[in-house]
């Protein structure tokens, strides 16, 4: 099972890096650094800065996001931060607050 | 139900000792050979063989248990200082620390309260001085 | 499994909840949960872990706690004392520590809480929670397959916030602030395997 996965019922406070991928079911506060992709699902909250490859966001993510590929942010998705990304997608109901920058 | 085995020999096992259920001995019991405890014995136990406690044993002791293996399928309350395998079977009991050794086995069902010591290294990233903890 | 934390990956900080985890990367703040956490070989351990059951075979610096089981196997090495009703340690488990069977570990949580449990193997698992309280749905999840699909989910917890009480006491969910919300346990695994 490549990547970290981080269940709905659990919550990690603090630092979290990782070398693969990492999907959040559950909670993560503090900063999340992964060297590739990042998934946020419905449900799951993400109070931190987060960088990473490519992200896909169906939960939500207070923080600013850093991405070396692409912000997908789908239905029901919350960010409220800044994002730098080489491109963004935001889905029709899915609420961003934040700057976009995507001069990578 | 625990099983009193026969312990396994070790090097020497020449000779087997065994003192039976209805034994009793008070005085401290020494040797080479292996040794299997039904009874009682009231004094230091210290043999360079294998050493069986059975269910049902009774040892009574200030000093440390001594032996190369130790068994345990009854209740110890003593220490116990072994060159070799420590292994408290399902049904028995130590309430005592252990010395001599890191090779202690536990076994599912068995009772113990005591401080093991294995000699070891944790792995470099769970020493380094550099950890610190952030809350 | 609803978490699993690879080898690749490094937590400074906590981790906390209801669930299981099976753990394979290197943590340097404690774990407590009410599930059955699993040490792998390669898991780095490196304060104290509180948990329903735990299965180690990698490295803790850290005291052990259990409220039902403990099992080291071949391969664990633990600087720490290991308390649990039931321990069992295997030939080839390293231990420098006080080891004691027979008493409840200072509790995850009490099996009090458990209300819904059983994730009765749901196969969409999220399966549609009720939102009311209930939050944290035991499990899901399969697979990493997951990845894309994120389903939508009605829980309305957010934010958990973790009091970080070291006690072990600590309630593990301490979801404290508010919403009701008690936690649920997810199919509280009492057995070891």
């Amino acid at each position: 099972m490549a990547g970290t996965i981080i269940g709905e019922g659990i919550t990690i406070e603090g630092e979290l890096s990782s070398d693969e991928d990492v999907v959040v079911r559950g909670h993560v506060r503090g900063k999340l650094i992964a060297k590739e992709g990042v998934v946020v699902e419905a449900g799951a909250t993400v109070e931190a800065d987060v960088s990473g490859g490519t992200m896909t966001v169906a939960g939500s993510i207070t923080g600013n996001v850093n991405s070396t590929d692409r912000v997908d942010l789908q239905s029901g998705a919350k960010l409220v931060g800044n994002v730098k990304a080489a491109r963004i997608t935001i889905a029709d109901g899915a609420q961003f607050k934040g700057s976009v920058d995507m001069d990578v | 139900m625990a099983k009193l085995e026969r312990p396994r020999s070790s090097t020497q096992s020449s000779d087997e000792s065994r003192i039976d259920a209805t034994a009793t001995v008070r005085g401290r019991v020494r040797g080479d050979g292996d040794l299997v405890v039904l009874g009682t014995v009231e004094g230091d136990i210290s043999i360079g063989g294998s050493l069986t406690v059975g269910e049902g044993a009774r040892i009574v002791t200030k000093g440390p248990v001594e032996a190369d293996e130790i068994e345990i399928a009854g209740a110890l309350e003593a220490e116990v200082s072994a060159k070799g395998r420590v292994r408290i079977l399902r049904g028995g009991k130590l309430r005592g620390n252990v010395t001599g050794t890191g090779n202690f086995v536990l076994e599912e069902g068995a009772d113990f309260a005591g401080h093991l010591a294995a000699d070891f290294a944790l792995p470099p990233e769970l020493t380094a001085e550099s950890e610190k903890r952030r809350r | 499994m609803s978490t699993s934390i690879d080898k690749s990956t490094f937590l400074r900080g906590r981790l906390r909840g209801d669930g299981d985890i099976v753990f394979a990367g290197r943590i340097e703040g404690d774990i407590t949960i009410s599930g059955e956490l699993t040490i792998e070989a390669s898991g780095l351990v490196g304060a104290s872990v509180n948990a329903t059951t735990v299965i180690a075979r990698g490295a803790v610096r850290g005291d052990i706690t259990a409220t039902d089981s403990i099992t080291l196997e071949n391969g664990a090495r633990v600087v720490g004392n290991v308390r649990a009703p039931r321990i069992t340690i295997e030939e080839g488990a390293l231990v420098r520590g006080h080891v004691e069977t027979g008493h409840a570990g200072s509790a995850t949580k009490s099996s009090a809480r458990t209300a819904v449990a059983s994730a009765a193997s749901a196969a969409p698992a999220r399966a549609a929670m009720p939102v009311r309280a209930a939050a944290p749905a035991p499990v899901v999840h399969a697979a990493p397959a997951a990845k894309a699909a994120p389903k939508p989910v009605q829980v309305p917890v957010p934010v958990p916030v973790m009091v970080p009480a070291k006690k072990a006491a600590a309630k593990v969910v301490g979801r404290a602030p508010a919403p009701v919300v008690p936690v649920l346990k997810k199919g509280a695994k009492a057995k070891r395997r």
